[in-house]
């Protein structure tokens, strides 16, 4: 793309809120993006999450007291149709009654944005798009003629086509089976990394926010939990809920005692007070972040429990293991000889494996 | 299987003798019937050649098309908005505007008459503001007006049913891709309700074509068809010239009914 200028644009949310009815569904949330990045709001349903997308779009009005700047200008009272957004929805929204090249152009024959374009621009610029997302072929079809993940190109060039300010994508690829979802996320990275585009991604998919997020921002119940690069999110989260809905998290009961935790029915302490900012009754680490003990000597500090569940998953393979004290973790590592069920399993918990999260649930 | 085809056969065979009977024979009745008079064949030209004819035949048309655009503007503004916008009393409004659907022709025109009639509602408002009394029910305007009121139900029902299917992401999608609220209308909102519009269109059209009740109650000398064949039939009693004009008659509403199925490719029937 040779405009990519028009396209890189700052975005800054200063405490943008929403409230229906009587509750706030969003609560205040300042947030700011870098032109060209690419973020992801990541959280369960009702997180509040397409809500901000739909602030910053302006298909929402935010609560009174809330700004949305886009390079410093503040765009808050604009209407999405002035505000030079690209939208991508979970249903596509294709217009039936057009084809795919008409859908395409349509952003190009509304008049918005900066630019006037003769009808020799317009279709070079259709042609480009159509190329770009591999749909040439398509072009003259009607939408029901069209696959979802061939929708969904159609959708994402009718987006880019009028340049917009910034992509905005609410769950893009929720409607498409596993394996197209896939080839598509991959598409959408190099798309979006190719016109250095801002984006705001929105998905309660955390491997797709680790796949296509610089940052990710972990919402739930209205508030921000988090906002990180997913290397930070995943290793270094804030709390318990970032803890347990990014990536498989075990949560070992116990107490922090001076000499580290030691774990419910257990008497040794299994990891040392200086690996994380303990506190409450809980330990929580990553199933990966376990060292084997395969040769059946005792090294201090190690857990032992009981296979009860083994599962090959290509990569390695996973086991749910049964502690003292009626707890499980699950366990993943290449093992030489993968235990049975019923055998006994050594472990212990890596140096940097414990997260630096703590609560207070039982 | 030759077996069972017999069977669907008899099965068929109750239904078949009720069309013959009520259906096909009278039908062929009126259609001979028709070419029955002094002119024979001709006859069915009188509706072009005779001048009373053509300009019922013109005036109903007009009249039917009229009522049909009204109609459809009218219901799509008010079910668009009602499916919408919720608010108390909405249901309500709903059954009202819905209301007249069970009315039959005569009450619609004897409405019209107590609104715009000689001692109707709007003659006594203009007569105590302009001293002059405002009476329109005796006349095309009154057959308008008493039309439009029983075609917006049909209308509106249907655009609230293809307004409640509407995917509002659609609109959204346009929007964000600058489109005005009027070329979100032209663009999306029209083309998604396009069929259910025809649909109800063609039913307004030919429900109107054919109505009596409400012109035969507001005046005799309203020159629609459906009043021209009744004169011819009684008054004149040329059993042969209304006859014609009864076929006449039926084939327009068909015709009008056929090319909405044709078009909207789901089902259209008339009603009324």
């Amino acid at each position: 793309m040779n405009s990519t200028s028009s396209q890189n644009t700052r975005i800054n949310l200063r405490r943008c809120a929403k409230t229906f009815g009587n509750t706030q569904v969003l609560k205040p949330v300042t947030l700011d993006i870098q032109a060209g990045e690419t973020v992801v709001l990541l959280g369960p349903s009702g997180c509040g999450k397409t809500t901000l997308l739909r602030i910053i779009s302006g298909l929402e009005a935010p609560d009174h007291g809330s700004a949305i700047l886009f390079n410093d200008e503040d765009v808050t009272s604009r209407p999405i149709e002035k505000r030079q957004v690209g939208m991508v929805f979970q249903s596509y929204a294709l217009f039936p009654n057009m084809t795919v090249r008409q859908n395409v152009g349509y952003g190009l024959t509304t008049g918005q944005g900066d630019e006037r374009l003769t009808k020799a621009d317009r279709d070079t610029r259709i042609e480009t798009m159509l190329k770009m997302m591999r749909i040439q072929d398509l072009a003259d079809r009607s939408i029901d003629q069209l696959s979802g993940g061939q929708r969904q190109r159609v959708a994402l060039a009718r987006a880019i086509a009028p340049r917009p300010k910034v992509l905005l994508l609410d769950e893009p690829l929720t409607a498409l089976d596993a394996t197209l979802r896939d080839d598509l996320r991959m598409e959408i990275n190099a798309l979006l990394r190719d016109l250095g585009i801002t984006a705001i991604y929105v998905t309660h998919d955390q491997s797709e926010a680790m796949a296509l997020g610089d940052r990710i921002v972990v919402m739930s119940e209205g508030t921000i939990e988090q906002i990180g690069t997913p290397e930070e999110i995943y290793h270094q989260p804030n709390n318990m809920f970032v803890a347990t809905f990014i990536g498989a998290t075990n949560a070992l009961s116990g107490h922090w005692g001076h000499k580290g935790f030691v774990p419910r029915g257990m008497e040794v302490p299994v990891a040392a007070l200086r690996m994380a900012a303990q506190g409450g009754n809980l330990m929580c680490f990553r199933p990966e972040d376990v060292d084997l003990i395969e040769d059946g000597d005792q090294a201090s500090g190690a857990l032992k429990g009981i296979a009860r569940t083994i599962a090959f998953v290509g990569s390695c393979h996973r086991v749910i293991v049964e502690l003292p004290g009626n707890q499980t973790v699950t366990l993943e590592s290449a093992w030489c000889h993968p235990p049975h069920p019923g055998d006994p399993v050594l472990f212990k918990i890596q140096e940097n494996g414990v997260l630096p999260v703590w609560s207070n649930e039982a | 299987m030759k077996h069972t085809s017999h069977f669907m056969g008899l099965l068929l065979l109750p239904a078949g003798v009720l069309v013959l009977a009520f259906f096909a024979l009278p039908m062929v009745k009126l259609i001979v019937t028709g070419a029955s008079g002094e002119e024979g064949l001709a006859a069915y030209w009188s509706i072009l050649t005779v001048e009373r004819h053509r300009e019922a035949l013109i005036a109903t048309l007009l009249l039917s098309a009229l009522v049909t655009l009204v109609a459809l503007i009218i219901s799509t503004i008010v079910g668009v908005f009602l499916v919408r916008n919720r608010f108390p009393g909405s249901q309500i409004l709903v059954s009202l505007l819905t209301f007249p659907l069970a009315f039959p022709g005569v009450v619609i025109g004897f409405l019209i008459i107590m609104l715009a009639g000689r001692q109707g509602l709007i003659g006594m408002v203009s007569q105590t503001l302009t001293g002059s009394k405002l009476v329109f029910a005796y006349s095309m305007t009154g057959l308008f007006l008493g039309y439009l009121y029983f075609s917006i139900p049909r209308v509106i029902l249907t655009v609230m049913a293809a307004a409640e299917k509407l995917d509002v992401s659609l609109e959204e999608a346009a929007r964000s891709l600058g489109a005005s609220q009027w070329r979100v209308i032209t663009d999306v909102l029209l083309p998604a309700l396009k069929p259910g519009l025809i649909a109800s269109g063609a039913i307004c059209f030919a429900t109107s074509v054919g109505a009596f009740g409400t012109a035969f109650t507001l005046a005799t000398n309203i020159d629609v068809l459906a009043m021209t064949i009744y004169t011819e039939f009684t008054l004149g009693a040329n059993l042969a010239s209304a006859a014609s004009l009864s076929v006449v008659l039926g084939l327009i509403t068909w015709a009008a009914l056929s090319i909405a199925r044709s078009l909207s490719g789901s089902n259209v029937a008339a009603a009324g």
